[in-house]
């Protein structure tokens, strides 16, 4: 059997509407990355790792901080064009040499806005064991904070 | 897995790959290393579960492994799945606030 780009390598495209303006949800998005990423989870430091920044504009870069400072760098911005696109490499814990590309895109929709998320050459990822382990292990603890969340909401 | 995957040779290998089924001979075309570097890239491959092969004959037909890509897509798609609702439930706990706020 043999693969093709329909089925196997295909880039990994995720997407969610939000109940914002294309500005919002691109600031949100950015700006406010820290306050939304599933650190404990989704990080290279796991229970060290305090918060996630992403800069702004072409260049800048996506770092991972802790308690005494910046854990690793995970990409660097390679679109920035507020508030329709995104996008950077993707290299958590890994070299920079080994990166993946990751967009974002913010399109106005009836019900707000549509984010689209675009993982390319994703097969080429070399940190998901790291990651993965991380995942496993904290994936209580975020359900845990979900749940807690929405139960706090009127 | 993923370490298998850190290697440009391998990397080309598995991009040569996709195009279909192939013997080492055949992959020397594609990928500048020796016959005996693809076969010990390969073993890697085989070993991380991205490559597959069969016996024809006297030679050894390479293919990529579908279930090992399965599961780190599905992995991936997890990854991201997850970091988006996080993201949705801020903006929408976020607005909530804004909308009170600024009626």
């Amino acid at each position: 059997m043999t693969l093709n780009d329909t089925t196997g390598l295909a880039p990994l495209v995720k997407t969610v509407t939000v109940p914002t303006t294309p500005d919002r949800a691109f600031y949100l998005f950015t700006a406010e990355m820290s306050a939304w990423w599933p650190l404990v989870t989704h990080s290279v430091g796991e229970q060290d790792a305090r918060r996630i920044e992403i800069g702004e504009g072409v260049g800048a870069r996506l770092v991972e901080y802790g308690d005494d400072g910046p854990l690793g760098v995970w990409g660097t911005v390679s679109v920035w064009d507020p508030p329709n696109a995104v996008a950077f490499s993707w290299h958590p814990g890994t070299d920079p040499a080994q990166a993946t590309q990751v967009s974002v895109t913010f399109t106005a929709v009836a019900e707000g806005t549509e984010v689209v998320l675009t993982h390319t050459d994703w097969y080429r990822r070399p940190d998901g064991v790291r990651a993965r382990t991380g995942y496993v292990t904290g994936w209580d603890h975020v359900l845990g904070r979900f749940v807690a969340a929405s139960s706090s909401r009127p | 897995m993923l370490d298998a995957l850190g290697d440009p040779t391998r990397r080309a290998i598995l991009t040569a790959l996709r195009r279909g089924p192939s013997s080492v001979a055949a992959l020397t075309e594609h990928v500048p290393v020796s016959r005996p570097a693809i076969s010990q890239h390969l073993k890697v491959l085989g070993q991380a579960g991205l490559v597959d092969h069969e016996a024809r004959g006297t030679r050894h037909i390479y293919r990529v492994d579908r279930d090992g890509l399965s599961s780190l897509r599905e992995w991936l798609d997890q990854f991201w799945g997850e970091a988006l609702d996080a993201y949705a439930e801020h903006v929408r706990r976020t607005e909530t606030t804004r909308g009170r706020r600024q009626p």
